[in-house]
């Protein structure tokens, strides 16, 4: 390569890399705790990480909305989703996103994580996504 | 007592150290040996042979003794996913994986002259079968290990598994991550012994790449047709793991093309050689030691952080290599405006786009609090996507010669299709992003007829490579009209009779019944889809109930409507009351048809290349 190339290359690479780190920084966002959310009283748009408490799910099937609580061994909170969720499971690790207040957590997506070993980070999006 | 399969993991760990140890005695003057290390390849290629049918019939005969078949099925399960099972979990597929190699290894011996660069290649692709079936020998990760009594009835597959395409697409997989090993061992030796590798490794990395190839395509199928996990492909780290190793064999294969017509790129390409190996490897990592998991992980196998180990030693071996051998790899040559210079550039766009995937995908190893979302591979894949099939067209007008007048006048035509086709789509629909798009379809493609000749036909590999290219340009167009015109109404109630309207369909759900077999209950109910009046087909979402002890056993199945524009896709949620009405998720996703044609073509022109020579006339052209 001669000096000229290696300049075109180079630069090209260096505006990819500037377009990537604000591309970077505009889509990433932080998991917080239930502790986290639950000592904040109220809150809006976080995705929040915990395991989903066994037994205590109950589902309305009048309007397809299923209420169950969500602990990260600390704290614990009480998530109201509507919508289908596939292959849904208790006592497995989940992230959901939405808004706390009143004690009340408003799902709008609910992540779910399969147990299995193989699928140790598959994840079940709430909805098919765009 | 010892499992007699876990006795045949312990002889291939046995004789995949003998090869190493055999074919660096040859390497070290003592030729004679050079026939048994042929012989220990085939007693570790038979070790794994016995062993996978071995565990195969301990899932035919419902063995729940063995802790493995217990958790991956149960007496009820159809004969077709009773087989898949075997590689539905880490250990089975580690055992495939394993054997697959084996097999290659097996092949690659009995077919190649008995000289330095076989020996050396052979004993790095053996260190990999030992490695693996090292792994093997641990705790989480060994297919035969007995349970200390036998439960009557398995855990049962994950009824998500239980999909054709789920069945064949581990399988696929695994041939292409075995596959991409050879060229890499291949890659190193020939390079330490200064011999030209490509001739060796260049069958084993297309067919390598044509498994990676329908592997992930059965993959994004299967991920498109399951509701929950966000369309044909959303980015997951786990489709991103073999995604990636796919874009670095596919620049290797273009860099291989410039290597052996302008002696060129050899850096280039040694170094491509090492990443898809490392990136398979990581691909395990990733998909196999849950570590990276966007919920709090728990590190789930321990073991999982010897792949790390494998990476790292790879790399460091081949920089020591590279350094030792820079003379007689010397730079990359190329002038503007021909060939080389478009591949180079081709090769700079996967590059690049294999570097910000890695680096989206592996944020959560560095900080397990973040995520890193759809957003962010849009933005950065979806122009690279474009910038790739422009350079398509460009380099389909430009010959190997550089005729520059040639050149010319397909661009003007291209260009002129290309310029129409996007006012005119303007014109009808109103749409920005969507004429250029298939602005840039057509002059892709028209680039690409303009090429094509009769003759080419017989050149395999030119042929080949002609319709993966097609199959690309329709992938794009596809990917284009699914992501950003897709429609979703999500939890449509509905009552049994009731009729509701939704954009430009209405749709009327007729009734709903419940059967009953074996594994499960289904519910089933009737869609009737209309547009403009018409009815256009009858969709039937189901719930399944599978009769399992597992709380994941409720699955709502997808069914979708395709047509040549688009596909009306459905799937069923709760119902409610005693089967008056239930919730539905209804999407409508326009040209995702395209997204197949090209999936298909893209096979097809790998397999295409791969149809062994029939005239003397293949080459590379």
């Amino acid at each position: 390569m001669d000096e000229k190339q290696r300049l075109i290359l180079g630069g090209v690479v260096i505006i990819f890399v500037i377009a990537m780190a604000f591309s970077f920084k505009g889509n990433i966002s932080q998991y917080v705790s239930v502790s986290y959310v639950v000592e904040k009283q109220s809150i809006e748009n976080v995705q929040v990480n915990g395991t989903i408490v066994l037994g205590s799910t109950k589902y309305y099937p009048e309007n397809n909305t299923r209420i169950f609580d969500i602990t990260d061994g600390k704290s614990t909170m009480t998530v109201i989703f509507t919508g289908t969720l596939t292959n849904y499971q208790e006592g497995i690790p989940a992230v959901v996103i939405g808004d706390y207040n009143n004690g009340i957590f408003h799902a709008q997506k609910v992540l779910l994580k399969c147990p299995s070993k193989y699928e140790a980070m598959e994840e079940n999006y709430s909805g098919k996504g765009v | 007592m010892t499992d007699p399969g876990e006795i045949l993991i312990w002889i291939t760990v046995c004789s995949s150290a003998i090869t190493i140890l055999l074919s660096l005695m040859a390497l070290k003057g003592r030729e004679s040996l050079s026939k048994y290390v042929e012989y220990s390849v085939f007693v570790y290629a038979a070790a794994l042979t016995f062993a996978f049918f071995i565990l195969l019939r301990y899932f035919t005969l419902r063995d729940f003794n063995v802790e493995y078949v217990w958790e991956y099925s149960d007496s009820n399960l159809e004969p077709i996913y009773t087989i898949s099972a075997v590689w539905a979990g880490r250990e089975g597929s580690l055992l495939i994986w394993a054997w697959f190699l084996a097999l290659f290894n097996a092949v690659f011996i009995s077919r190649s002259k008995k000289d330095s660069v076989t020996n050396l290649s052979i004993a790095i692709a053996s260190f990999v079968v030992l490695f693996l079936s090292s792994l093997m020998l641990t705790e989480h990760s060994n297919p035969f290990i007995r349970l200390p009594f036998t439960p009557p009835e398995g855990y049962g597959l994950n009824p998500l598994l239980r999909t054709i395409e789920m069945a064949f697409h581990p399988p696929t997989i695994f041939v292409g991550y075995a596959g991409v090993t050879l060229p890499f061992a291949i890659a190193v030796a020939g390079l330490i012994y200064r011999e030209n590798w490509i001739k060796r490794a260049r069958s084993y990395l297309i067919f390598s790449w044509m498994f990676l190839t329908i592997g992930n395509f059965l993959g994004a199928w299967w991920a498109y047709k399951t509701l929950g996990w966000g369309g044909f492909w959303a980015w997951d780290p786990v489709e991103n793991a073999s995604l990636l190793p796919w874009l670095t064999t596919s620049a290797l294969i273009h860099g291989v093309m410039v290597e052996e017509r302008r002696k060129s790129f050899k850096n280039l390409n040694f170094f491509l050689a090492v990443t898809s190996f490392n990136l398979i490897i990581l691909a395990a990592f990733i998909t196999r030691s849950g570590i990276i998991s966007s919920v709090h992980a728990f590190g789930e196998n321990p073991i999982g952080y010897a792949y790390l180990g494998l990476i790292g030693a790879a790399s460091l071996m081949s920089f020591i290599v590279w350094t030792k051998r820079r003379s007689f790899i010397g730079g990359i040559k190329f002038t503007n405006l021909s060939r080389e210079a478009f591949i180079l550039i081709n090769i700079l766009i996967l590059l690049l786009s294999t570097l910000t995937i890695l680096i989206g995908t592996l944020t959560p190893l560095f900080n397990p609090d973040v995520s890193v979302g759809k957003g962010y591979y849009n933005r950065l894949e979806i122009p690279l996507g474009t910038a790739l099939v422009v350079l398509l067209g460009l380099c389909a007008a430009l010959n190997w010669v550089n005729d520059r007048k040639l050149f010319a006048k397909r661009g003007k035509i291209a260009l002129a299709g290309g310029l129409i086709t996007g006012i005119v789509v303007f014109a009808l629909f109103r749409v920005n992003i969507a004429s250029l798009g298939a602005g840039i379809f057509v002059f892709s493609l028209l680039s690409h007829l303009q090429d094509f000749r009769v003759k080419d036909l017989s050149n395999r590999r030119k042929f080949g490579g002609y319709i993966v290219h097609i199959g690309i340009i329709f992938l794009f167009i596809g990917v284009m009209g699914s992501w950003l015109y897709e429609d979703s109404y999500n939890n449509v109630g509905l009552k049994v009779g009731e009729k509701i309207k939704l954009g430009s369909l209405e749709l009327e759900f007729k009734d709903m019944k419940l059967f009953e077999d074996p594994q499960k209950y289904t519910i089933v109910s009737n869609i009737y889809i209309y547009e403009n009046g018409k009815v256009q087909g009858v969709l039937q979402p189901k719930q399944l109930f599978y009769k399992l002890d597992r709380q994941d056993r409720v699955v709502s199945t997808v069914e979708i409507l395709s047509k040549p524009e688009k596909d009306i896709y459905i799937a069923m949620g709760g119902m409610t009351g005693h089967f008056e009405g239930a919730f539905f998720e209804v999407y409508i996703v326009p040209l995702v048809s395209l997204v197949w044609v090209g999936c298909g073509l893209m096979v097809a022109g790998g397999i295409y290349a791969l149809i062994p020579r029939m005239s003397r006339t293949d080459d590379v052209t």
